[in-house]
């Protein structure tokens, strides 16, 4: 079977990280599973510490810390089973066919080397380019990326550019190689807000451009709905609410998505809303209520929030086929909800 | 604002401090005089008797000679070359043990790779310095080598410690986990990221273990435990504890000053090099 644009990527199912605690070993990141297509970009939103970055690493194959462990009943990049992989695997399959973005983009380039030397060490890791192949290689990411005096880019040290410059440069260290999944770990926080949306233009452009599925974390709703396609949104390590950014944005159905979205200001001429937030805070992975983890700042949580986790399902359940899952109990109920219900 | 400095700044820096430039220039003459012994241009005659004893300062014995009638010129600068043949063989020795050491303990953090280094360098530490040196010394004294390894025994523990606790910062940053998530294996990484990094320390640092085994030469040679082939001003200030007894104050004055400059000179230059390298002192 030949693959199709509707077959995923990149699918993962049941991921766990865990960590060593006192209480034995304690899940950061608890059965999540996704599904990335080609050029398609998924959001994954979450307060810090719901363990986003760390699924993101995950994907990599990177534990957090030498003691963290990674775990999944399938991992598989196209015809790739990541969950054979042994380090040596790993290592050829980083930075070539999945790649990372991190966040910081003043402290994610070394900054005793040139951009052009970072860009070549990428290349000369994963190709067997000449030196003529790998320089012609690393100005033509530079210049995708819209470095137009690309010659003068490769001779930079990363201080001599600004925020927005070295986040470029990092997108094209990512990009170099033309991976099939691209993590991009709040790529744009550190970033003033014009430079935000150019950088997300550049990332959204490059997905479409060469198929590259991107992993979009961030904690900012107004990402998710600017350039995601799909979006999940994580609670305490969990998948709490999952679907097509639209249905997710406008008909969230988990208390917790709708909480986050309330949180969101939002400018509308004529209407003054008040930003509202979410009583309590985030959990700490050993003070996590049983059941619903989101059960202790819930208002309809009940007994059965209480005692028993609930499992992604679909939203509606008519139409179980739809994307839009969540994992709740008492799910908020919309119009078009029950209209087509 | 944190990172490394750009190579030009590093300069104008340098350029800027006045007494760091006197420093880097005496510190060249000693380094040019070294050179011109270690070539056989120089300082030959250390051990030829070419007079009487205790000449005063003449055309013939720029600075006399001693109790046996050598020449002390000929002698304080053959020591030149005594004192930089030590500092550089201990400095570059102690900075490679050290940075290798440190790197391995630092990145390996809390491992037993790290407790064992940790526990090493705690112990060497808790010795009192020059008793340990002298010890090492005395113990190995059959062997040529034995004073320049009682240093580089004692000198690496401060490198290992120093480089240690900047590879424990450097290795949560992000630009080294972005170098793993290109796919490069962890001593890849160790070497050609997170070392160069701790490239201000270790150069600081060399000088300083420089300097401190110069000094450490001269307590260990006035004690007999030094220098054995050749001349140093250890030696020359141990012969003159005689001499100064009878008045004769030229062996001692013609080791102590040029000791005394070279230190100088040496400080001078580390304070620069500090200033100018350490990439957290702030651009002003």
């Amino acid at each position: 079977m030949s693959p199709t644009p509707q077959d995923p990527v990149l699918a993962v199912q049941d991921l766990r990280v865990t960590l060593p605690s006192r209480h034995g070993r304690l899940a950061v990141v608890d059965g999540v599973s996704l599904e990335l297509r080609a050029g398609e970009i998924l959001g994954l939103v979450g307060e810090s510490g719901c363990g986003k970055s760390v699924t993101g690493a995950a994907l990599l194959g990177m534990a957090p810390g030498p003691s963290g462990q990674i775990s999944s009943t399938s991992m598989r990049l196209g015809d790739l089973d990541l969950a054979q992989l042994d380090e040596r695997g790993w290592r050829r399959v980083r930075g070539s066919r999945i790649s990372m973005i991190f966040q910081e983009p003043l402290t994610a380039l070394d900054p005793v080397f040139s951009v052009g030397n970072q860009l070549l060490e990428v290349i000369r890791r994963h190709r067997p380019f000449n030196r003529r192949q790998a320089r012609t290689a690393a100005a033509d990411t530079l210049a995708s990326v819209g470095f137009a005096d690309w010659e003068r880019a490769l001779r930079c040290y990363p201080h001599e550019l600004s925020g927005g410059m070295r986040q470029r440069v990092l997108v094209a260290m990512a990009m170099v190689c033309h991976p099939q999944v691209l993590v991009a770990d709040e790529p744009t926080t550190a970033l003033d807000v014009t430079t935000q949306a150019q950088i997300l233009r550049l990332i959204r452009d490059l997905a479409r451009q060469s198929g590259t599925a991107v992993l979009l974390i961030t904690h900012d709703l107004a990402i998710v709905e600017a350039i995601c396609d799909r979006a999940m949104v994580m609670y305490c390590g969990r998948i709490s609410e999952e679907g097509p950014t639209h249905s997710l944005m406008h008909y969230p159905s988990h208390p917790y998505t709708a909480g986050l979205s309330a949180a969101m200001p939002r400018l509308s001429p004529g209407r003054v809303e008040l930003v509202k937030g979410i009583p309590g805070s985030v959990p700490g992975p050993e003070q996590r209520p049983a059941g619903c983890s989101f059960s202790n700042r819930c208002e309809r949580a009940d007994d059965l929030c209480r005692s028993q986790v609930p499992l992604l399902r679909s939203a509606d359940p008519a139409m179980p086929a739809v994307a839009h899952r969540h994992a709740c109990h008492h799910p908020l109920a919309h119009a078009i909800d029950s209209a087509t219900a | 604002m944190p990172g490394f400095e750009p190579s030009s700044r590093v300069w104008q820096k340098l350029r800027a401090n006045r007494a760091g430039l006197a420093g880097f220039a005496l510190v060249s003459l000693y380094g040019l005089i070294a050179l011109a012994v270690a070539l056989g241009w120089a300082g030959q005659e250390w051990s030829l008797v070419s007079g009487e004893r205790w000449e005063p300062a003449s055309s013939e014995h720029w600075f006399g000679t001693n109790q046996l009638g050598q020449d002390i010129f000929q002698r304080a600068i053959y020591s030149v070359r005594t004192a930089f043949e030590i500092g550089l063989l201990v400095a570059l020795t102690s900075t490679f043990l050290g940075s290798v050491c440190g790197a391995i303990s630092g990145w390996f953090a809390d491992t037993w790779a790290d407790d064992g280094v940790v526990f090493i360098t705690g112990v060497l530490d808790s010795i009192p310095f020059y008793l340990f040196a002298a010890a090492v010394a005395f113990a190995l004294q059959a062997s040529t080598w034995a004073m320049q390894v009682a240093m580089v025994a004692t000198f690496w523990t401060t490198t290992s410690r120093l480089v240690r606790a900047e590879v424990m910062r450097l290795r949560n940053r992000d630009f080294v986990q972005s170098a793993l998530a290109i796919g490069l294996p962890p001593h890849l990484v160790l070497l050609r990221h997170v070392l160069p990094n701790t490239g201000h320390i270790l150069l600081a640092q060399a000088a300083m273990v420089f300097v401190a085994a110069i000094k450490t030469e001269v307590i260990l040679s006035f004690l007999g435990l030094g220098v054995k082939d050749g001349v140093s001003w250890g030696l020359m200030l141990a012969e003159s504890t005689q001499e100064v007894l009878v008045s004769q104050f030229n062996n001692h004055l013609a080791a102590a000053i040029p000791l005394l400059l070279l230190l100088l000179g040496f400080n001078l230059m580390i304070d620069a090099l500090h200033d100018a390298l350490d990439p957290r002192q702030g651009s002003a």
